[in-house]
């Protein structure tokens, strides 16, 4: 494996474990993550497992793929994202399905997870095909 | 928290903290990436070589497979919904309401099916089953079925059977698609078809996995034969799933 497949994979963990944390922490409703009005990223039921199921496919990129697939993968995550993140800040309740309007700091996580999956998976796109020859 | 800071400015201050915390670690992630793949140990030939063969010039069967995974994930999404609205219209349709089941179960069969074996047999099954569940969905949706609490009144449409639709549809444009031959002859010619190939399933696989959650919540909340229930709450820009 070279290092750009390394940073794939590398940034697809990270991404899963932070988005599962996010909405495995959600269904706590702890101050931290949750629906109180007071709470620093601001979730509900369905937004929470947005970010789990989310956060299961990022880790089944990095841990379930190699080489070019996860590359590929990755990329398609970060377009999966892109939609996320438009469709979040077009309707920050996403035309009625979360009970909470979605605040910055959630369109600040979509729009980091698209265009870093995007970054990297571009990135390294040739990489591995280029280390093989 | 902070003594001498109001509350909401406090609150202010962290979520822009995280969100820059994100951002700087993503770029961190990016700048190691570009300097992986444009950095001083890399040579210009090579960089020129890793282009020309970058991985979306995946191997044409490879690419050629991703239509098929997308519309097994489509009938897959279709049946988890069916599935899951089984128990509540057979409750109320009687044995009418088990066709749900047949439509869910036989989705998910043919899912498995067009996985294991894409014949045009395979597809030409799919196309006609499909078409069948959307022929008693528009019944459903128009004149109304003929059975349960109000016979013969059209049901509204929903979101998870509005969703489930949407992806039957999908399913039959897609299949034509292959048997046609529309997709193989674009993969054979245009570089951008496969390049679009190749990194389409994860995003189209992604977004039937979370629209068919969020039918499958809808259905659990009972929102199933109508649009989400819309609430405002004391803020006045909140609104809630369910009754």
């Amino acid at each position: 494996m070279n290092n750009n497949n390394s940073l794939v994979m590398g940034w697809s963990a990270l991404a899963g474990i932070v988005l599962l944390l996010a909405g495995a922490v959600g269904f706590l409703n702890t101050s931290l993550v949750g629906t109180s009005e007071n709470a620093l990223l601001r979730t509900d039921t369905v937004h929470n497992l947005v970010h789990l199921l989310t956060g299961l496919l990022a880790l089944t990129i990095a841990f379930g793929l190699k080489g070019p697939q996860q590359v590929n993968a990755v990329i398609g995550f970060g377009v999966l994202y892109v939609i996320i993140f438009v469709a979040v800040l077009a309707s920050p309740t996403l035309f009625g399905l979360f009970s909470v309007s979605a605040n910055a700091p959630l369109h600040v996580i979509h729009a980091a997870v698209a265009v870093v999956s995007l970054g990297v998976g571009l990135m390294a796109r040739g990489s591995s095909t280029a280390m093989v020859r | 928290m902070s003594q001498g800071m109001e509350p909401g400015a406090a609150h202010e201050l962290i979520h822009w903290i995280a969100a820059l915390v994100l951002v700087l670690g993503g770029a961190i992630f990016l700048a190691l990436a570009a300097h992986q793949r444009y950095g001083a140990g890399r040579q210009g030939g090579e960089v020129r070589a890793a282009r020309r063969d970058r991985p979306t010039d995946a191997p044409n069967e490879a690419v050629d497979r991703s239509l098929i995974q997308i519309v097994a994930g489509l009938s897959l999404g279709a049946a988890v919904i069916h599935l899951a609205a089984a128990p509540a219209h057979y409750a109320e349709l009687g044995d009418v309401g088990a066709g749900f089941l047949v439509a869910g179960v036989f989705q998910a069969v043919w899912a498995r099916a067009v996985l294991t074996s894409s014949t045009r047999r395979t597809a030409w099954v799919g196309i006609v089953g499909t078409l069948g569940i959307v022929a008693a969905w528009i019944v459903s949706r128009s004149v109304g079925l003929p059975v349960g609490a109000e016979p013969w009144t059209p049901e509204a449409i929903g979101l998870p059977d509005g969703a489930s639709t949407i992806f039957e549809l999908l399913i039959v444009v897609g299949l034509t698609v292959r048997l046609v031959g529309i997709d193989r002859a674009a993969i054979a010619t245009r570089a951008s078809v496969r390049s679009i190939g190749a990194v389409a399933v994860i995003p189209a696989l992604g977004l039937v996995l979370l629209t068919t959650s969020l039918a499958t919540v809808a259905i659990a909340a009972g929102v199933e034969h109508g649009p989400p229930h819309v609430t405002p709450l004391a803020s006045g820009e909140h609104v809630t799933l369910g009754h």
